[in-house]
């Protein structure tokens, strides 16, 4: 063998080698977010959106808000929020799903009964490196208490207080509030989750 | 990043461009090696010249290893390129006509298109056989081969995959195979070209 068929196999054997390395060290693409800076992100205290913004949101029908219900899909089918879409917490990381849920255009918000599903979807859409995800505070219980059936502040009560709770009592009106089943009045069509099409991979071949 | 045409980075008329460009040097290359000489190729079935199997052998493991790494270091998306699904049963055959091509012809679909460039005759007649070829499977493919091409369905897979070890090993493993089979097929060549006076 000449001198350069041994270098170059000498090449192929330090590559092969590197590969065999890098494959075994990390499987983990290398854009996840990294558990230092995760800490921080958890500390985040913006992930939040209100009962108050969420519903103001919706009255103006606001075209850039998604709302995914994590809940099961009997639950979804008894009481949602309108427009939003059903993705039960155990499909959050389905890939059919990731068009609804990894985008930059819309603001997503994520709800359930409490705020704990929604943690948990939040995080794990984090750590996938999401962005533009949010967490309904307090859930649908906190929708009901605030949107659905505002308790009337005390007299002493600030001004802002009284502010807020008349927006909330015609909130309640807009949402259909008080009544006894607690069932949406604006019944629009729930929206089915967009569903992702596959990326062709490139057609054609060689001899 | 990549790969630059599936993920729309570059439009048909700059891939193309590439691509006839890309096709030049490789047609380039393949004379400057002596590849469009049928004595080469041949070469390797009577063990006086291994160049064309070290050459393949070392061109797809580069490819392999350099794969691996750009996918790896998020250069390009290996998802996204072609990738064909496996049928064993008329690969095997396929596998078989062409080795037999090979030998009895002395040209590779490539280097037969170089060759007939380079003005040699039997190029010719060997790119016309290939394309009387084609045509012939092409009208006769529903009545004749259908079965035969969709026998032995693997789908998409890779052997790595199907022998239940990593990608990385598998480069790994092969490479070694690779460099055992230089330096033995150096040996062969020696040994061949010793006893006979063969003349390229």
């Amino acid at each position: 063998m000449k001198k350069f068929d041994v270098l170059y196999v000498g090449l192929l054997l330090i590559g092969a080698f590197w590969t065999f390395i890098v494959n075994s060290a990390n499987d983990e693409p290398i854009d996840r977010v990294q558990p230092c800076d995760l800490v921080d992100i958890v500390a985040q205290t913006d992930k939040y959106m209100t009962t108050d913004e969420l519903a103001r949101r919706l009255m103006s029908d606001d075209p850039t808000l998604a709302l995914i219900d994590l809940r099961s899909k009997t639950e979804f089918e008894k009481y949602s929020l309108e427009g939003a879409i059903n993705i039960p917490l155990e499909d959050i990381v389905n890939p059919e799903f990731k068009d609804a849920i990894n985008q930059d255009v819309l603001t997503v918000v994520f709800y359930s009964n409490s705020s704990d599903l929604s943690a948990k979807a939040w995080m794990l859409t984090k750590r996938l490196g999401y962005e533009n995800n949010y967490i309904l505070k307090g859930g649908l219980n906190h929708w009901v208490e605030t949107i659905l059936r505002p308790r009337e502040p005390k007299e002493t009560a600030s001004r802002s207080e009284f502010e807020n709770y008349s927006f909330r009592k015609a909130a309640s009106a807009y949402f259909g509030g008080g009544s006894a089943t607690g069932e949406s009045v604006v019944t629009k069509k729930p929206k089915v989750a967009i569903k992702r099409k596959k990326k062709s991979a490139a057609g054609g071949g060689c001899d | 990043m990549g790969p630059l045409f599936p993920l729309g980075t570059i439009g048909e008329e700059l891939n193309m461009l590439i691509g006839f460009i890309i096709g030049i040097g490789f047609g380039f290359l393949l004379e400057a090696a002596g590849f469009t000489n049928t004595r080469k190729l041949a070469g390797v079935f009577y063990g006086y010249d291994f160049v064309v199997l070290k050459v393949f052998f070392a061109a797809a493991i580069t490819a392999a290893i350099g794969l691996f790494l750009m996918n790896h270091y998020g250069l390009i998306d290996i998802n996204a390129t072609f990738y064909p699904k496996t049928f064993w049963i008329p690969t095997l055959i396929g596998g078989l006509i062409m080795a037999f091509g090979f030998l009895i012809g002395g040209f590779c679909p490539g280097t037969s298109i170089c060759a007939a460039v380079t003005g040699k005759i039997d190029a010719m007649i060997f790119v016309l056989g290939a394309i009387i070829g084609i045509f012939g499977y092409a009208f006769t493919y529903e009545s004749l081969w259908e079965d035969l091409r969709n026998s032995g369905k693997m789908g998409r897979t890779n052997i790595a995959e199907w022998m239940g070890i990593s990608d990385g090993l598998f480069i790994l493993l092969m490479t070694i195979v690779a460099a055992v089979t230089f330096f033995a097929v150096t040996r062969i060549q020696k040994k061949v070209t010793d006893k006979h006076d063969y003349q390229l």
